[in-house]
């Protein structure tokens, strides 16, 4: 009956996040962003313009992909929050006139295009996608 | 009115989902929002948009343009469409100087409340409209400031942040002065139908400091002062300020304010609201919604219920997407502050006091883009 306890409490506990391998998206940079990583909640603050500057001060241009699958997947991951639950606070400081999201690319390949050419720039891509001539940004995931 | 009703029906339809439209890498970007509704009272009594007849006249869209010649400068322009109105909402320019530092100058939403800023954008709330207490004709708050402001936040690496607001200048704010003809001695005009003053406040100075935890908890503290134009000859000192909360977990949302204005000498009001809302899975959401209102003014006697306002609310929304809502509520209202016959004098109202009570029904639908 114990044992019967334990098993069910350890199967109660939530799951954790994802380990890397799982992580279906690549956090990159402009090769020229003097960052090597980011804790989560940095990233997450940089995606929702909670701050929009690097730690050198200079201005940083987050990007997504058009993916819904993978801005599901990053809303979760990155934000701990439902896509729908990010779209409706972008929704309340778009017409507070307090800002705007980030810009929207149709392909991992448009995102990875526009982050190399831009300085300050930063996104997200497929985990399969290439990455050449991009800084890849490790991500702290622990709380 | 059909012209209205039209373009707001052909760009719910052609709206396909949040996207906006980006020009040139976010350089000029466009977004929209738009609503219609049916609203109808239970007697003879209106209420603000809601008449006893029932109105369908009530479509409106609103335009967002955002140009950002340089990252660190925008010009913002909101364009308003409705049936009684057209024109620019707010337009200003904002240089970022940092996080902490936005400096805004021009005529720029007011920073009040929990909502002051979104008091178009039905798409930001589960009711159709905010509460009428607080941001309806209630002489507490505007929708803009004419003048120059700072804004800024402060980030903790605990996801505890500061926002604060800083302005000044002028701005006008609504009031329904319902009570007119019980004012003594009598003024002159209470033939007229009662409508919306917008009375001007000059040499505002305001603000508004937002503390926020990282478990999604915003307390707020908003004022702002300046002297109130009472006519050609005469200004009074015209005083704001409230405390408000939002606390959002998963599904559920509860926001709750309380409000405090002063026309120095001549009346004061308190306006309250407590909204609160559920999810049930991604599209269903209930809300209720209470509210009051009790104004006081110096020059009246008497206890009215022109001077007081009770409302009590309940609504169901079906979100097709975060930009896409139906919304159904029903309204009970007790007082004639803000309720009361349609085309009715100011004198109308004291000689035939109309109902104390009234009911409101409304169907409507927003979406923003």
């Amino acid at each position: 009956m114990l044992r019967l306890l334990l098993i069910a409490a350890l199967a109660a506990l939530p799951a954790g996040p994802a380990p890397a391998a799982e992580r279906p998206f690549l956090v990159v940079a402009h090769p020229a962003v003097a960052v090597a990583g980011l804790a989560r909640t940095q990233l997450s603050r940089l995606f929702l313009k909670k701050g929009t500057q690097w730690p050198d001060g200079s201005t940083a241009l987050p990007v997504e992909p058009l993916d819904p699958g993978l801005r599901q997947a990053f809303a979760a991951q990155v934000h701990e929050r439902s896509a729908a639950s990010v779209a409706a606070y972008w929704n309340a400081l778009i017409f507070s006139g307090r800002e705007l999201p980030p810009l929207e690319k149709a392909t991992d390949a448009d995102v990875v295009a526009f982050v190399r050419a831009t300085p300050g720039a930063i996104g997200y891509v497929s985990a399969g996608a290439d990455v050449s001539g991009v800084k890849l940004l490790a991500i702290g995931w622990e709380r | 009115m059909h012209r209205f009703a039209l373009l707001a029906v052909a760009s719910l339809l052609a709206a396909p989902s949040a996207l906006a439209i980006d020009v040139q890498d976010g350089q000029l970007a466009i977004h929209g929002d738009g609503a219609w509704s049916f609203q109808k009272t239970g007697n003879r009594n209106g209420y603000l948009d809601a008449s006893s007849a029932g109105n369908y006249d009530t479509a409106s869209f609103n335009l967002l343009l955002a140009v950002r010649p340089t990252p660190g400068v925008s010009f913002n322009v909101y364009l308003e469409f409705d049936p009684d109105h057209t024109g620019v909402e707010w337009m200003f320019v904002e240089w970022r100087v940092s996080d902490r530092l936005r400096l805004r100058a021009g005529r720029v939403k007011q920073p009040i409340g929990n909502s002051g800023e979104l008091q178009y954008a039905g798409t930001t709330r589960p009711f159709y409209d905010l509460p009428t207490s607080i941001y309806g004709p209630a002489n507490i708050a505007a929708t803009a400031y004419l003048g120059v402001g700072a804004t800024g936040t402060f980030t903790a690496d605990s996801g505890w942040s500061l926002d604060y607001d800083l302005y000044g200048g002028a701005l006008k704010v609504p009031e329904l002065e319902t009570y007119r003809a019980l004012i003594v001695p009598p003024e002159p005009g209470l033939d007229a139908p009662v409508a919306i003053d917008r009375q001007q406040v000059r040499g505002i100075l305001g603000g508004r400091l937002s503390l926020t935890s990282p478990f999604d908890l915003t307390l707020r503290l908003s004022g702002y002062g300046g002297k109130m134009d009472k006519d050609e000859l005469s200004q009074v000192t015209f005083l704001v300020g409230g405390l408000s909360a939002e606390y959002q977990v998963s599904r559920f949302k509860i926001g709750a304010e309380l409000f405090y204005s002063d026309e120095v000498g001549v009346e004061h009001a308190v306006g309250t609201a407590l909204t609160a809302s559920w999810f049930f899975d991604d599209h269903w959401q209930a809300a209720v919604q209470l509210e009051g209102y009790q104004a006081k003014v110096h020059a009246i006697a008497v206890s009215s219920p022109l001077l007081r306002h009770r409302e009590g609310a309940l609504a169901l929304d079906y979100w097709f997407t975060p930009t896409l809502v139906v919304k159904a509520s029903v309204h009970r209202i007790i007082g004639n502050h803000f309720a009361f016959p349609d085309g009715a004098t100011y004198q109308d109202l004291v000689t035939t006091p109309p109902q104390e009570g009234t009911t409101k029904f409304l169907a409507g639908v927003q979406f923003a883009f």
